[in-house]
């Protein structure tokens, strides 16, 4: 301890501190600028690739969904063939992929799901799904779901049941996008409760995708969940299902609570209304 | 015939291009409403099929700038991912022929515009 304060007392360590901490801060310094522009150069080359790629794919994508050119021949075409092994080339390739299939319909959009499958895109979907990163998996679900893989759909039901918000939400959509109602019945064993930015998550996917057969919604309101009944009457009021009202009636002569009981009774009141 | 294609999603607008330039069609694509709004003041053409949603100009201002300020009858189709029925009402109310709602097939869009084409000529 003398011997520390006695250096300390002698400033014969100021010097080289000084010069120690200049270096250590020009030299991180230097590495941090470095590391910006390796970092910013990668992002300008992939830019410039992206460019140039988009345009080779925007005339592969004509061969196949306007000229009906079978994915067999493109593949054996030596143009192509070289790109579709580039993993960079394929990720923009599913971009533009999914990019398309949203803005067409019909049997162009059928095309394109053909495509997916046939240049084996939906592979690299389906290894999203087992990536760590929360943000990739959501990548990949949102992609089978806009092809319309249901073969998907037991991996990403699992997947609903993370405890990531938002992977939570991106899959039960994916699943109701995929089967329907058959999509969330497996809520009704749901253990914890389902919030209100969730429930409204599931009643606007089922607005967006128009589901037709809502066969199930009322299996909801059996439900030992609370959450999970009242997302059942939200449905049920939202989607103005007037066939399933028997069931909100029967729930209000035995509801587990009274804000239960309340809510089934605005939506009897609401719908009968509207009938 | 000559169509003005304004659409800033650029994949679907070059599909867009080839398609309907494989079927005859002489397309000036722009990404940008106000750098179609200048082509469209500049040039003539046939039709505009226009975005609703874009950098510049919307493609209501267009329609809107169009009928009212070059006072062109013009058709003008309007495409777009907005499914609020007031939004369709509007882009008629402006002035607009056709209203598609995307996700558009390329075939019915082909109909569509040769079906104003001809009831124009």
């Amino acid at each position: 301890m003398v011997e520390i304060w006695e250096l300390y007392k002698n400033s014969n360590w100021v010097e080289p501190f000084l010069i120690g901490s200049i270096c250590l801060f020009v030299g991180i310094s230097t590495v941090l600028y470095l590391l910006i522009i390796e970092s910013r150069n990668r992002k300008i080359k992939h830019e410039k690739l992206r460019n140039e790629y988009e345009q080779i794919i925007v005339e592969l994508m004509y061969s196949v969904v306007f000229m009906d050119v079978p994915f067999s021949s493109v593949k054996e075409e030596q143009n192509y063939a070289m790109f579709l092994k580039n993993t960079y080339f394929r990720e923009v390739l599913t971009e533009s992929v999914i990019n398309l299939h949203k803005n067409y319909d019909g049997v162009y959009a059928i095309k394109l799901e053909q495509f997916y499958k046939e240049s084996e895109l939906i592979n690299n979907s389906f290894k999203k799904l087992k990536n760590y990163k929360w943000e990739v998996k959501c990548k990949g679900i949102t992609e089978l779901s806009e092809m319309n893989i249901t073969d998907a759909f037991d991996i990403i039901i699992n997947i609903s049941k993370s405890k990531n918000k938002t992977l939570k939400i991106t899959a039960i959509n994916a699943c109701i996008k995929l089967v329907g109602v058959k999509g969330i019945i497996h809520l009704t064993e749901h253990p914890y409760p389902i919030d209100d930015w969730t429930q409204v998550n599931i009643i606007n996917a089922f607005k967006k995708h128009d589901i037709g057969d809502t066969q199930g919604v009322e299996d909801l309101l059996e439900s030992k969940n609370t959450t999970v009944v009242a997302l059942g009457l939200k449905l049920i009021k939202e989607l103005k299902l007037t066939q399933k009202l028997p069931h909100v009636k029967q729930l209000t002569e035995r509801a587990p609570n009274t804000l239960i009981q309340y809510e089934a009774q605005s939506v009897l009141q609401a719908l009968n209304v509207n009938l | 015939m000559k169509i003005v294609l304004s659409e800033d999603n650029e994949i679907l607008r070059k599909s867009l291009s080839f398609f309907l330039t494989s079927k005859g069609f002489t397309v000036d694509q722009f990404s940008d409403g106000q750098e179609a709004l200048d082509a469209i003041e500049k040039n003539s053409y046939d039709l505009i099929l226009t975005d609703i949603n874009m950098p510049g100009k919307s493609g209501m201002e267009i329609t809107q700038y169009v009928r009212q300020s070059i006072k062109s009858d013009i058709p003008i189709i309007i495409f777009t991912s907005s499914g609020v029925e007031q939004t369709e009402l509007d882009s008629f109310d402006l002035g607009a022929n056709e209203f598609i709602a995307k996700p558009i097939s390329p075939a019915v869009l082909l109909v569509r515009i040769n079906k104003l084409l001809n009831t124009r000529l």
